[in-house]
C-alpha cells in the first residue's frame, strides 16, 4: 500500500512517511485484536504532538515507542528506529532534558548500519547535549568525531573549540579555532572566533599569535559586531605586549582602539544595525528553520556587544588611560612628538585623571627626547607648579637640565639644576644633580661658584660615585681661575689618590699645560715627552700632546722640531678646534720660515685626503694668501677654483660661497704699482666678471644652474668690493629672476633674499628665504632663512610669528651670520607685542654688544630711550633722556635714528619741565642740515615755537638765539 | 582596566546553537519599496518628473501607464553599485577624472532618491566631490560642496564638504579663511574628517615653512586618529618633510620608512622614496 504524503510535506524532526489518514486506518484495522495500543497509533499521536508544537507531550510517547521497538515490536512501515532515536534526541533536547537528549544521541550510534548524516547529527545533539551539561570535557570528544562531516564540520569546530575552553583545554581550544579559521567562511561567526581565539591566546601567555590573530581581525573589521569587545581585548593585548617589553607592539595594538565617545557611538551604531537585522527575522509571518536560527544568533551576538557596550561606558577613564598609554608606548618607540601631543591633550582634558601627574613629567621627557628645548622649560615650569612635591620632580628637573644643556642654554641649564638642588635636596638624584650643577657653572666660566658646588658636594658625599670628579673639577676651577699653583697641588693629590683614574692622562696633560703657561717651556716639552712615552698611540689625548710639546718647541725656538711635532699631531685624532689649530700653527711656522711650498703642499694635502671636511675651504683661503702674498695671484686662484670647481654644482654644499667670496677679492683687488709707474687705468668690470666665469665655469660646470648663479655670484661680490652697490643689486636681481630657489645654494639665497628686501620687495624675498629653511635647514647659511621670515613678519605686524622665527634663527640654525639680526628682531618683536621688559633686556644685550657697535646700537639705545619713555616716571624720563643723548652723540653716522633721538630727546625735555633744555637741543638738531630729510625735522620745527612761547623770561643780558632753519620745504 | 570577557560566548541559554543551517545571502534585486510595502521592480519602471512609470500591456494590445510619485517611495533596495569601490580606489591613487566617470552616472541614478533609505546618492556624491577636488575646477568643487552640505546627510558628509572649502581656500592662498573653516570642523565633525582636517592644517603650516606646527598637525593622526589607517600615508609623507624641514633627519627617515615599509604600493611612497632616495 502505498500511504499518501502528509500534506505539509514531512516534519524536519519527524520523517516519517505516514499521515494521520493513514494512521487512523491502520488503528481501526487492529482494534480489538491488541489490548495495547498499536505502535502505529502511538507513532502518528508522537507526530500530532510535535505538529501542534508540544513536543513534551511528543517526547513521552517517543521514549515508550522506542522501548517497545527495542523490546522488539515490529515498527509500522517507513519508522526505522534510527529515525525514531534521532526525532527523540531533538525533541528532549528541544526542552531541554540534555540527559535523555545525549542518551539517545549515545544509543542512535550503536544502531547498525546507521547513515553517516543522521550519526553526525546525533553527535551534535549528544555534544551539545553534554555541553549544556557542563560535560565540556565529555562533548570536546563529541565534537571532534564531527569534524569530518562536510555538513557540521564548521559548528563542530566552533563547539569543539568553545567546549575545550571551557574545560580548561586551552591548547585543545586555540588548535580548534586556528583549524576553524583555516577553513571556515568568514562570516560574523568567523569573527567571534577570532575574538575568542585572541582571548586565550592572550590567557595562554601566547602574545605573539594574540596579536597576529587580532590584526587579521583588524583587517576584517565589517565583519565584527562586537567592536567594543575587540578594542577591548586590543587594550589586553597592549598591556601584555607593554609588560613584556614589546613596545612596538603595544603600540601597533593602542593605536588600533578608538576613544570612548567613538567606540560607544560605532557599538550603538552597530547595536541598531543587530536590532534592525533581529526585528527583520523576527516580523516574519513563517520563518523557517533557518530563520529561526539566525533570530537566536542574532540575540546572542546583540546580548554580547550590548554587554560589552555597558562596561565601556562604565570605564570613565578609558580614554585617559589609552591616551598615556599610547603616549608611553609612542615615547618608548622614539615618537616623542605624537608622545606629546598625547601628553598635552591628557594634561588639558582629563585634569582628574589618576594619569595627570605621570603625563606631566611624560611631557617633560617627550620635550627632551624631541631635542625641542624651548618646550622643555615650560613643560618643567608648568609641572613643578601643578605638583610641586612629586617625586619625579627631580628627575623631570634633570631632563630639563640636560636638553638645556644639549641646547647649550646653560643658563637655562643652571636655573633647572638650582632649582632641583634647592627644592628636592635629598632626592636620589642629589649627588648628579650637584655634579652636573658644577659642570655648568665651569661651563658658565664661573668657576669660583663650580668650585663650591664642588667642594660642597665633597662634604656632603665624602665618599660618593662622582668623589674623584669632584676633585678633578675642583683642580681645574682653580686653574682656570689662574690659580695655578693651588691647582697643581690639587693635581697632584689627585694622581697619588688615584693612581688609575679615569683623569690622570688629562691630569698629567694639565700639568704640562700648566708648566707652559708658566713658560717652563722645558718643563712643559719633558712632560709631554714622557706622556707619549707612558701611553699607546691609541690614546685619544695624543694628538692633543703632539700639539702642546710643539708649541714648548716654538717656545725653546725649535721651530723644526715643532713642525715635526705638529706634523705628528696631524696623524692622531684632534677635534676639529685642535685641528685647526695645529693647522695654522703650522701655516705660521711655514710661512715664517718662507716655506711656502710646504704650506700650499700641506693644504693641498689636506684638500685632497679630506675632501668633505669643512677645512678643505680653509686651504682655499690659504692657498690663495700665500699665493697671493707671493705675488702668484694667477696661481692662488687656479688652486681655490680648482677646489670651487669640485663642489660648485651642488647647492647642498654651502660653504663653496666662502671660497667665491675669496675669489671675489682676489680678482677685484687693484694690480700692484710698480715704483714709478703711473697707477693703471681700473680693469672694467666685465673683464673682471669674465676672469670669474672663467674660473668657475668649465665644461663640467657651465650649464648647470647652480654653477651659473654661483659664478654671477662671485660677480656681485666683486661689485660689492668695488663699491658698486647698484651693480650688486642688480646682479643678485638677475639671479633672483633666472634661478628658482631649488636651484640656488643657501648662501645665495640669502645674499639675494636680503637684496630684494633692500628693494622693498618683501613677498619675493619670502620664496629664497623659505627655500633656505625647507631645504637646508641645517646649513650656516640657514639664519638667513629665519631671519629673512622674521623681518616679513615683522613687516605685516605679525609680532608672534617673527619671534618664533628670530628665536628659530638663533635655536635651530645657530645664528652664525645673523645673530645681530636675530637677536634685535627678537627685541622689536617683544616691543611689538608690548613685552616691553622682555624688550628691553635684549634692546640692552645688543647696546651692550662691543661687536655690534653701530646702527644696530643706535636703534636699541633709541628704543631703550622709548621703553623708558613709555613709563613717565621722572627716573624713568631721566634714563630715557640718558638714552637719546647717547644716540645723537655717540652714533652720528645714523641719520635716522639721530633724527628720532633729538626729537624725542627735545620731548623728554619739555616733559621733564626743562624747556630751555628742549629748546637747545631743537636748536642743535637744526644745525645738521642732513637730518633735514627726515620726518622727525619738520616735526622739530612745529614743536620750537611752542617751546619759544613757554620758555622763562630771558635773563637781563640777552642771548643771541640760533637762528631757526627755514623748513625744508621753503 | 580589568574588563569582563564579554566578547566570548558563553554556554548559557545555547539552545540555539543546534540549528547549523548557514544563511544563504539572497540574490539582490533592484527594487523600490513603497510605503505601502509593495515593491516595484526597477526594471519594470522608468523614472521620469517626479514618478515612477510603469507600462501595463493593456489586454487589446498597447500599454496602460500607471504612475508612482516619488514621494510615495519609502527604500530603495539596490546592491551597492560594485563602480564605487572602484571609483573610491580610483581617487585614492589621484586618478580623479577616471573616478568620476564611474561615478557620474550612479550620482545622478540616485539623485532623485537622495534621502532614501537605501540610496547610494550620498556616497557617490561625496567620492565626487573627492574625485572634483583632485582637479583644478574651482566652482564645480564649490558646488559638489555647497550641494552636500545642503543634503542633510549627516555630519560626516557635511564635514567632507566643509573641509573641501577650506582646501579650496588654502589652495587660493586664503589661510586665515581656510582656518576658521578647519576650526569648525574641528569642533563639530566626525573624527575621519577632523583627521582630515589635521593633515589640511598640517599641508598650511608646511607650506609656510613652520615645520613644528606642521609636525604637531600630522603627527595627530597616528596619535588620536590611529584606526583611519587610510589616512597614515599622507600623515607619514607630511611627517618626513617636516622633519626634514626641522633639521631632525633620523625621525624624518624612519617616517619615510615607515611609510614605504606599511603602505608600500601608495602614491605617498613613491613620493618619499623619491624625495628621500630610498
Amino acid at each position: 500500500m502505498t500511504l499518501p504524503r502528509h500534506p505539509n510535506g514531512s516534519s524536519s524532526r519527524l520523517r516519517l512517511p505516514l499521515t494521520l489518514a493513514a494512521f487512523v486506518f491502520a488503528c481501526v484495522h487492529v482494534h480489538g485484536q491488541v489490548p495495547t495500543i498499536p505502535l502505529a497509533n502511538q507513532v502518528a499521536e508522537a507526530e500530532q504532538n510535535l505538529t501542534a508544537k508540544r513536543p513534551a507531550d511528543a517526547v513521552v510517547l517517543l521514549d515508550e515507542i522506542i522501548k517497545r521497538a527495542q523490546a522488539g515490536e515490529a515498527l509500522p512501515a517507513g519508522v526505522t528506529l534510527e529515525k525514531l532515536l534521532q526525532t527523540a534526541a531533538n525533541t528532549n533536547f528541544q526542552i531541554q532534558k540534555y540527559d535523555r537528549a545525549a542518551e539517545l544521541g549515545l544509543a542512535l550510534e550503536k544502531v547498525p548500519g546507521v547513515g553517516a548524516s543522521v550519526l553526525a547529527e546525533a553527535r551534535m545533539i549528544t555534544g551539545l547535549a553534554l555541553a549544556l551539561q557542563q560535560k565540556y570535557a565529555e562533548a570536546v570528544l563529541m565534537f571532534q568525531k564531527v569534524e569530518d562531516s562536510k555538513t557540521y564540520r564548521d559548528k563542530a569546530l566552533l563547539y569543539g573549540a568553545m567546549s575545550a575552553a571551557q574545560a580548561g583545554q586551552i591548547p585543545v581550544a586555540i588548535d580548534t579555532y586556528n583549524r576553524m579559521l583555516a577553513t571556515s567562511a568568514r562570516d560574523r561567526d568567523w569573527a567571534d572566533a577570532a575574538l575568542s581565539l585572541v582571548d586565550l591566546h592572550l590567557r595562554a601567555g601566547n602574545i605573539a599569535d594574540a596579536r597576529r590573530v587580532l590584526s587579521f581581525l583588524r583587517g576584517n573589521l565589517a565583519l565584527v559586531d562586537n567592536i567594543a569587545g575587540l578594542n577591548i581585548l586590543s587594550l589586553t593585548l597592549g598591556d601584555a605586549l607593554m609588560k613584556a617589553g614589546d613596545n612596538a607592539g603595544a603600540l601597533a595594538a593602542f593605536r588600533n582602539v578608538t576613544t570612548r565617545d567613538a567606540l560607544i557611538a560605532e557599538q550603538k551604531k552597530r547595536n541598531v544595525a543587530l536590532e534592525r537585522a533581529l526585528s527583520r527575522y523576527t516580523g516574519m509571518q513563517r520563518p523557517s528553520a533557518t530563520d529561526a536560527d539566525t533570530i537566536r544568533r542574532l540575540n546572542a551576538r546583540l546580548e554580547q556587544a550590548k554587554s560589552s557596550l555597558e562596561q565601556v561606558e562604565k570605564l570613565t577613564g578609558y580614554d585617559a588611560t589609552l591616551r598615556y598609554r599610547l603616549a608611553f608606548t609612542f615615547q618608548e618607540r622614539g615618537g616623542a612628538w605624537e608622545a606629546a601631543l598625547l601628553f598635552e591633550d591628557l594634561i588639558a582634558n582629563y585634569p582628574d585623571s589618576p594619569e595627570q601627574e605621570n603625563a606631566y613629567f611624560g611631557l617633560v621627557r617627550a620635550y627632551a627626547d624631541a631635542a625641542r628645548f624651548d618646550k622643555v622649560g615650560q613643560a618643567v615650569d608648568r609641572f613643578v607648579r601643578a605638583f610641586p612635591n612629586s617625586k619625579f620632580g627631580p628627575q623631570a628637573l634633570y631632563l630639563a637640565a640636560m636638553a638645556a644643556g644639549q641646547r647649550q642654554d646653560t643658563g637655562a641649564q643652571l636655573n633647572f639644576l638650582s632649582l632641583a638642588t634647592d627644592k628636592f635636596p635629598g632626592s636620589d638624584l642629589g649627588e648628579s644633580l650637584q655634579l652636573m650643577k658644577a659642570n655648568t657653572l665651569f661651563t658658565l666660566n664661573r668657576y669660583n661658584e663650580a668650585k663650591t658646588v664642588v667642594v660642597g658636594y665633597a662634604k656632603e658625599f665624602p665618599t660618593g660615585k662622582f668623589i674623584e670628579e669632584a676633585r678633578y673639577l675642583s683642580a681645574m676651577a682653580d686653574l682656570a681661575e689662574g690659580r695655578a699653583s693651588e691647582s697643581e697641588v690639587q693635581i697632584q693629590a689627585y694622581l697619588k689618590d688615584y693612581p688609575e683614574g679615569r683623569f690622570v692622562p688629562d691630569a698629567r696633560y694639565r700639568l704640562a699645560a700648566a708648566a707652559y703657561a708658566k713658560q717652563d717651556f722645558k718643563l712643559s716639552a719633558e712632560l709631554c715627552a714622557k706622556w707619549l712615552a707612558d701611553y699607546p698611540p691609541e690614546q685619544p689625548q695624543r694628538g692633543e700632546i703632539y700639539s702642546l710639546n710643539a708649541d714648548a718647541l716654538v717656545g725653546l725656538d725649535r721651530a723644526g722640531d715643532a713642525i715635526i711635532a705638529y706634523q705628528k699631531a696631524l696623524s692622531f685624532t684632534l677635534s676639529d678646534d685642535q685641528l685647526g689649530y695645529v693647522l695654522d700653527e703650522l701655516t705660521r711656522l711655514y710661512q715664517s720660515r718662507k716655506e711656502f711650498d710646504a704650506a700650499v703642499t700641506m693644504w693641498s694635502q689636506f684638500a685632497a685626503e679630506r675632501p668633505d671636511h669643512p677645512f678643505v675651504i680653509n686651504a682655499a683661503y690659504w692657498i690663495s694668501r700665500i699665493r697671493t702674498r707671493e705675488g702668484k695671484p694667477d696661481e692662488a686662484l687656479e688652486m681655490v677654483s680648482q677646489i670651487t670647481r669640485r663642489y660648485v654644482k651642488d647647492p647642498s654644499r654651502g660653504d663653496v660661497e666662502r671660497l667665491l667670496i675669496e675669489i671675489a677679492s682676489t680678482i677685484a683687488r687693484p694690480p700692484r704699482v710698480k715704483k714709478g709707474e703711473p697707477k693703471p687705468a681700473p680693469i672694467p668690470d666685465q673683464v673682471l666678471f669674465d676672469r670669474a666665469n672663467q674660473l668657475i665655469l668649465d665644461n663640467n660646470t657651465r650649464s648647470n644652474p647652480t654653477a651659473q648663479a654661483r659664478s654671477l655670484f662671485v660677480q656681485a661680490e666683486i661689485a660689492s668690493l668695488r663699491k658698486n652697490e647698484a651693480k650688486k643689486n642688480e646682479i643678485l636681481g638677475k639671479i633672483a629672476s633666472k634661478f628658482a630657489p631649488d636651484q640656488l645654494p643657501p648662501g645665495i639665497l640669502g645674499k639675494v633674499g636680503d637684496a630684494l628686501m633692500a628693494q622693498r620687495q618683501p613677498e619675493l624675498a619670502k620664496k629664497f628665504y623659505q627655500e633656505i629653511i625647507t631645504a637646508h635647514p641645517r646649513s650656516i647659511f640657514a639664519d638667513y632663512g629665519y631671519v629673512g621670515l622674521g623681518e616679513i613678519a615683522l613687516l605685516k605686524g605679525d609680532g608672534n610669528d617673527a619671534l618664533g622665527r628670530f628665536n628659530a634663527a638663533i635655536d635651530v640654525a645657530g645664528a652664525r651670520f645673523k645673530l645681530k639680526e636675530a637677536t634685535i628682531g627678537r627685541a622689536r618683536a617683544q616691543l611689538l607685542n608690548g613685552r616691553l621688559e622682555a624688550a628691553k633686556a635684549l634692546f640692552e644685550e645688543v647696546a651692550g654688544n662691543r661687536n655690534w657697535r653701530g646702527e644696530a646700537t643706535a636703534e636699541a639705545l633709541y628704543n631703550l630711550g622709548e621703553i623708558s619713555l613709555s613709563r613717565n616716571t621722572p627716573e624713568d624720563l631721566a634714563k630715557a633722556q640718558a638714552h637719546y643723548q647717547r644716540v645723537y652723540l655717540s652714533y652720528k653716522r645714523y641719520g635716522p635714528w639721530v633724527a628720532k633721538a633729538y626729537l624725542r630727546s627735545a620731548e623728554t625735555f619739555d616733559k621733564l619741565g626743562q624747556v630751555q633744555e628742549a629748546l637747545t637741543t631743537i636748536n642743535r638738531f637744526f644745525s645738521f642740515r642732513e637730518l633735514e630729510q627726515y620726518p622727525e625735522w619738520k616735526q622739530a620745527v612745529a614743536l620750537k615755537p611752542q617751546l619759544e612761547a613757554r620758555v622763562p623770561a630771558a635773563p637781563a643780558t640777552p642771548v643771541a638765539r640760533p637762528a631757526t632753519p627755514a623748513p625744508a620745504s621753503t | 582596566m580589568s574588563p569582563r570577557r564579554p566578547y566570548l560566548f558563553a554556554f548559557g541559554p545555547l539552545t540555539w546553537l543546534f540549528a547549523v543551517l548557514a544563511l544563504a545571502p539572497a540574490a539582490h534585486a533592484q527594487r523600490y519599496i513603497l510605503k505601502n510595502g509593495n515593491p516595484l521592480n526597477a526594471a519594470d519602471v522608468t523614472l521620469a518628473s517626479g514618478f515612477l512609470v510603469q507600462q501595463i500591456p493593456s489586454p487589446g494590445g498597447g500599454s496602460v501607464e500607471k504612475r508612482f510619485p516619488l514621494a510615495d517611495i519609502a527604500r530603495l533596495d539596490f546592491p551597492e553599485p560594485e563602480a564605487l569601490d572602484t571609483a573610491d580606489d580610483l581617487v585614492a591613487a589621484g586618478k580623479g577624472d577616471e573616478a568620476l566617470q564611474l561615478l557620474l552616472p550612479i550620482y545622478r541614478q540616485f539623485a532623485p532618491f537622495a534621502k532614501l533609505p537605501g540610496s547610494y546618492w550620498a556616497r557617490a556624491a561625496e567620492l565626487r566631490l573627492k574625485a572634483l577636488l583632485l582637479g583644478t575646477d574651482g566652482p564645480a568643487i564649490t558646488s559638489a560642496a555647497r550641494e552636500l552640505m545642503q543634503s542633510g546627510q549627516g555630519s560626516d558628509i557635511v564635514g567632507t564638504a566643509k573641509l573641501a572649502l577650506a582646501q579650496l581656500d588654502a589652495r587660493a592662498g586664503k589661510e586665515s579663511l581656510a582656518n576658521i573653516m578647519i576650526e569648525e570642523i574641528l569642533r563639530e565633525a566626525t573624527p575621519s574628517v577632523q583627521a582630515r582636517a589635521w593633515l589640511l592644517r598640517g599641508d598650511l603650516a608646511a607650506k609656510r615653512a613652520a615645520h613644528a606646527e606642521a609636525l604637531e598637525a600630522y603627527l595627530r593622526i597616528p596619535a588620536f586618529f590611529g584606526t583611519i589607517d587610510e589616512l597614515m600615508p599622507a600623515a607619514l609623507l607630511g611627517a618626513a618633510r617636516a622633519y626634514k624641514g626641522y633639521g631632525d633627519r633620523g625621525r624624518a627617515e624612519r617616517s619615510a620608512m615607515e611609510l614605504i615599509d606599511n603602505y608600500p604600493t601608495t602614491l605617498q611612497a613613491a613620493q618619499v622614496k623619491k624625495e628621500f632616495n630610498l
